[in-house]
């Protein structure tokens, strides 16, 4: 009980964190990073009874260079490189330089996994990530 | 509540019409459809869809400021876009003005497109495609263009909008393709196309559609973000729920 009162805690203080992050960037949080050239890709968290199932979309993705890391029990990182570099000017938007040649996501788990026993598969342009839920 | 959101016209309506809905829903699949008709029919801009209680923006497309959600036309078709996530405590109202005026406006049929997420979408090569009916009749119109959808709950525009025609005895098609929850889905786009040509006897080509999948994937991001928010607010997860009652 007390290890659910922890991590329900660390979540609200995660989405506090999140909200200051948010006010103090302003309008430069819609995931295009123009300094790192990188891309905050789309994801989404399933969490089953004895693995928690990670998707990432990630498109224009070389399917050789995904990196995943577990540098913690809660959190998992993703980097991706794309295939070629992408400007704001390849999707119509003119009056924004930059270009991004990565997808890069430091995404925090709702529930502790291990990294032994992970696997991974890239099909669609969407990496999918199965990871045991810490007993 | 109906009147918050208003239809405006700034071109002919034609005498008879189908109407194409396509909103933000799960993975975009009705905005990304009904793009792409409006373009591969260059369908003509003839009105918009306006709230003082919408967000305070435009769009702009080729310099010209336009509303984010747009009313297109060509022969007997008449297609609303929006490309910005709908905020949830607006559903109501835009669903109500969309098939009030629809009715006001002589419509034959209303034909809703959206996704029906699954967890299996990766496997999928086809994308199978399910209708929910305003009435038993539209049946036999459907054939074989979608497998019609018998229990279940829909959460959404769509969801009241079906219901306000069915009250209405107005012929509405809620085409519902598996698709990705929150990632922007073309393939699934093109198989609700596909459908949408069996249905009307239309023929919209999608390989174009297909081919620009992965640009259309990431320059939809940002909006699927935004209506990934407005879904968890309406509770959108419980259209995956089982009805209770039965009979």
């Amino acid at each position: 009980m007390s290890h659910e009162r922890r991590k329900h805690f660390h979540e609200v203080m995660d989405e506090y964190f999140k909200r200051i992050e948010h006010l103090i960037e302003g309008p430069f949080t819609s995931g295009w990073n123009e300094a790192a050239q990188s891309i905050e890709p789309l994801y989404n968290i399933s969490v089953g009874s004895h693995e928690v199932i990670l998707t990432v979309d990630l498109p224009y993705v070389d399917p050789g260079q995904v990196t995943i890391k577990v540098p913690a029990n809660d959190t998992i990182e993703v980097q991706a490189n794309t295939k070629r570099k992408i400007t704001f000017a390849d999707m119509g938007v003119r009056h924004r330089g930059g270009q991004f040649k990565c997808y890069r996501a430091r995404i925090h788990m709702p529930v502790p996994v291990v990294e032994s026993g992970m696997t991974s598969k890239l099909k669609r342009g969407i990496l999918q990530v199965n990871l045991p839920r810490e007993v | 509540m109906a009147d918050e959101v208003k239809i405006i016209e700034r071109g002919p309506i034609p005498e008879k019409f189908t109407l194409i809905t396509g909103l933000p829903d799960v993975g975009l699949v009705g905005l990304v459809a009904a793009s792409h008709m409006v373009s591969s029919l260059k369908m003509e801009e003839v009105g918009s869809v306006e709230s003082d209680l919408f967000p305070p923006m435009i769009v702009l497309h080729d310099g010209i400021p336009k509303s984010p959600i747009r009313l297109f036309s060509n022969g007997s078709l008449v297609v609303i876009v929006a490309e910005t996530a709908i905020p949830a405590a607006l559903t109501r109202s835009l669903a109500d003005a969309i098939v009030n005026w629809a009715a006001s406006r002589n419509v034959e049929t209303v034909i809703s497109i959206g996704g029906m997420a699954v967890q299996n979408r990766q496997d999928l090569d086809v994308p199978k495609v399910f209708a929910a009916l305003s009435d038993k009749s539209l049946e036999k119109r459907l054939g074989d263009a979608a497998e019609v959808l018998g229990e279940g709950y829909i959460v959404g525009a769509y969801a009241l909008m079906l219901r306000k025609c069915a009250e209405m005895k107005l012929p509405a098609i809620t085409l519902l393709t598996q698709s990705f929850y929150n990632y922007p889905d073309p393939e699934a786009a093109a198989a609700a196309l596909n459908s949408l040509n069996k249905i009307l006897g239309l023929k919209i080509e999608v390989s174009d559609l297909l081919q620009k999948g992965e640009e259309i994937r990431l320059k939809a991001k940002d909006v699927m973000k935004r209506t990934q928010t407005e879904m968890a607010r309406m509770d959108k997860s419980q259209e995956y729920e089982i009805p209770a009652l039965y009979g």
